[in-house]
């Protein structure tokens, strides 16, 4: 366990004030534009939330230096506002958006060597987004009672935990800021009955984006490629609510939990493995 | 002609004799760090660096330095810290592989020398200005330098408050 004062000031500087303004801002936008315009609260909740706090922590660049990896919350606020215009066009006009953003954030993001080194990493990258981008966003449509981005937030907690075995502690500063902004959005969900898929695309660029950064980035060797994996790819489990979204609300939100501590609880058994944390 | 021939060797020895070139390498070369926070300090240094030193007239405001450093090179005295170290908290040693020092100037400032140059890491060049001392004798390079450098300058900001900002470096060349 880190000591008491890490825990604190993490808990003062990261997950109080992302929280609180995700929260703060999804009720306002909600209220002031009403429950229609509830995709669009949520998006805002969660970027003023953790954007603030990225800024306010000096964690908004992931990596020192000009390195492509520092373009993915730029692109992830890019991701939030092209969904947020893909909701008005038609059907293939959305998925070819959807398809078009997440090829460039592939090719954005990832350095141009470790594209070459690994041909398949951005097309799996891209496909990855733009599953998650187009599953979540209807899932989140349909369960509108704020179980997705509290969903999203425990894979992002998890995901912090293997950033910070991997040593990685400024990855791991964004992923717990993002799992406290997408709780305060889960709870003004969960209260006003919103349809929070506006924070999908976001979470589908920063989630993968992240644990893929900390598995490039690393020098503790002892997580295996499964252990970032494993996070990154939960989110598709949430589609399993899909044809259950007639079942009562505390039943389905139960169900999707259990469908993603599985994964998680594997994940996190790999990071512990990677030996214990140093604070002194 | 005898007389000539043995004057202008002699010219060329004096000459080859007053520019003096030290290869800098891991041999003769060290770079070592110390840095703090309330619990305490931690030590580590770069055990790969490659470089050269060059002086006219073996006068020390002349030499010439370039000092180039292997980032992966970096240790410090836990093993799991020096993985801390190279990730993008610190180093971020898989985007910023290198880093290097070119001396522009060097002065007399009292009983040492004081080096003007450029020292490039993380991606970002800044000025320092290190006291040193110096000697050029008998063909050899002697150099040690104890300085701070403020990390954040070079965009070094994590753990802002909690670890110093100052760093503490030491240098030793001896390449003889």
């Amino acid at each position: 366990m880190p000591p008491f004062e890490v825990m604190l000031t993490m808990l003062l500087h990261h997950v109080l004030p992302a929280l609180g303004v995700s929260a703060t801002v999804t009720a306002a936008v909600s209220f002031a534009c009403g429950v229609k315009h509830s995709p669009l609260a949520a998006a805002l909740g969660l970027s003023t939330g953790a954007g603030l706090v990225l800024w306010l922590n000096h964690t908004w660049t992931l990596v020192p230096g000009d390195s492509p990896w520092n373009w993915l919350p730029w692109l992830a606020l890019a991701a939030l506002w092209i969904g947020r215009w893909a909701r008005f066009l038609d059907v293939h006009s959305r998925g070819l958006l959807r398809a078009a953003t997440a090829v460039a954030v592939a090719w954005i993001t990832i350095p141009a060597e470790t594209r070459q080194e690994h041909a398949w990493l951005a097309p799996a990258f891209a496909a990855l987004v733009f599953v998650q981008w187009t599953l979540l966003e209807r899932v989140a449509d349909e369960q509108t009672d704020g179980s997705v981005p509290f969903c999203l937030a425990l894979i992002f907690l998890v995901a912090g935990f293997v950033l910070i075995h991997a040593s990685i502690a400024r990855l791991m500063d964004v992923s717990v800021a993002l799992a406290a902004a997408l709780v305060g959005v889960a709870g003004v969900g969960w209260w006003r009955r919103l349809d929070t898929g506006g924070v999908v695309p976001a979470v589908a660029v920063m989630l993968p984006g992240l644990l893929l950064t900390g598995k490039f980035q690393t020098f503790d060797e002892e997580i295996p490629w499964y252990g970032y994996a494993l996070p990154a790819l939960t989110p598709l489990l949430l589609a399993e609510a899909l044809p259950i979204h007639h079942w009562p609300r505390l039943a389905r939100f139960a169900l999707m939990l259990a469908a993603i501590l599985i994964p998680l609880g594997v994940a996190v058994h790999l990071a512990l493995r990677a030996g214990p944390l140093v604070f002194e | 002609m005898f007389r000539l021939t043995a004057l202008a060797l002699v010219s060329l020895t004096a000459s080859v004799a007053s520019a003096a070139d030290f290869p800098l390498t891991d041999k003769n070369t060290t770079i070592t760090f110390v840095g703090a926070k309330p619990e305490g300090t931690h030590s580590g240094g770069f055990t790969t660096v490659t470089g050269t030193a060059s002086a006219s007239d073996n006068n020390p405001t002349n030499l010439q330095i370039t000092l180039d450093i292997d980032m992966n090179s970096l240790y410090s005295d836990n093993p799991k810290l020096t993985n801390h170290l190279k990730s993008p908290d610190f180093f971020g040693v898989k985007s910023n592989p290198k880093a290097k020092f070119v001396a522009a100037k060097i002065e007399k400032s009292g009983d040492v020398y004081k080096i003007t140059g450029n020292l490039t890491m993380i991606g970002k060049t800044n000025e320092v200005v290190i006291p040193a001392k110096i000697a050029i004798i008998e063909g050899g390079l002697s150099l040690t330098s104890d300085f701070i450098i403020d990390r954040t300058q070079w965009g070094m900001v994590y753990g802002k408050g909690q670890i110093d900002d100052n760093v503490k470096l030491s240098v030793r060349v001896k390449t003889k």
